[in-house]
């Protein structure tokens, strides 16, 4: 298990786990891939702190969703749609 | 089923403006031109929603958006301002180090802004509008594969960039 779980790369992550990782911080990964990264990430320091930022980054992205929203630009497309809507409908009723 | 299917497409476009409106700013980099986009994506989507399958609704607006933005772009010629990144990935220095908070909330979106166009769209949409891998590959027209590997070498330079200005601050 060891082996398996080695401790190189003190200052960056091993390059074939990258994906793997990536996978984990996003949570898009299950089960046994998802099991096999955050294990070797527990043994490996480099791995480990690359998983933890890069979860901190997706997590702050996820949370402010910047750039925010001019309220003044939504209201202006809802009011199109709701136009473009009831065109089409005057238009079907000939 | 003409009345249905029209009410759907307001519910669906009114519900997913702030979505297109984040992702053609991210696109434009500028309010007036997103703005603009968005309203173009609206109207052609609402022109094609009879034969729309009714799939990934949210990808098939951003996809229209794409398109709407590239022919813009082709258009005018007009493209907003890219900064050449540099991977540092050959130059030994220690850009996996620890991140500070502080520096990841301060600069995280203006440097995402600076990423080449096809990393921070994958970015955008999986990170911040929380696309899965699959929606993001159709709404920009992509397999898969393709989609994983733009997001994550875009956030590897994205992490490169946090980690420059964090060594650039100590």
């Amino acid at each position: 298990m060891r082996f398996f779980f080695h401790r190189h790369h003190e200052g960056e992550p091993c390059p074939h786990m990258e994906g793997l990782l990536n996978r984990a911080a996003d949570g898009s990964s299950k089960g046994l891939a998802r099991w096999y990264a955050l294990a070797h990430a527990a043994h490996c320091s480099g791995c480990k702190k690359f998983l933890d930022n890069l979860t901190r980054m997706i997590e702050q992205m996820r949370r402010e969703k910047q750039p925010p929203v001019d309220q003044g630009a939504v209201d202006r497309l809802t009011a199109l749609v709701r136009e473009v809507g009831a065109v089409e409908s005057a238009t079907e009723q000939g | 089923m003409g009345i249905y299917r029209k009410a759907s497409f307001e519910a669906v476009a009114v519900a997913e403006i702030p979505v297109l409106y984040r992702v053609a700013r991210r696109l434009t980099l500028n309010d007036a031109w997103a703005e603009d986009l968005v309203g173009q994506t609206l109207l052609q989507a609402a022109k094609a929603w009879e034969s729309f399958d009714g799939q990934f609704p949210r990808s098939w607006l951003i996809r229209i958006l794409q398109n709407a933005y590239r022919h813009d772009v082709r258009r005018a010629n007009r493209r907003p301002k890219e900064v050449a990144i540099e991977d540092h990935d050959a130059q030994g220095e220690d850009l996996w180090q620890e991140l500070s908070g502080r520096i990841i909330e301060a600069h995280i979106y203006e440097e995402l802004d600076k990423l080449p166009e096809e990393y921070r769209l994958a970015v955008s949409l999986c990170d911040v509008e929380e696309l899965s891998y699959e929606e993001a590959g159709e709404a920009m027209g992509i397999p898969t594969g393709t989609v994983k590997s733009r997001l994550f070498r875009g956030r590897r330079l994205l992490r490169q960039r946090l980690a420059t200005i964090q060594l650039g601050a100590e």
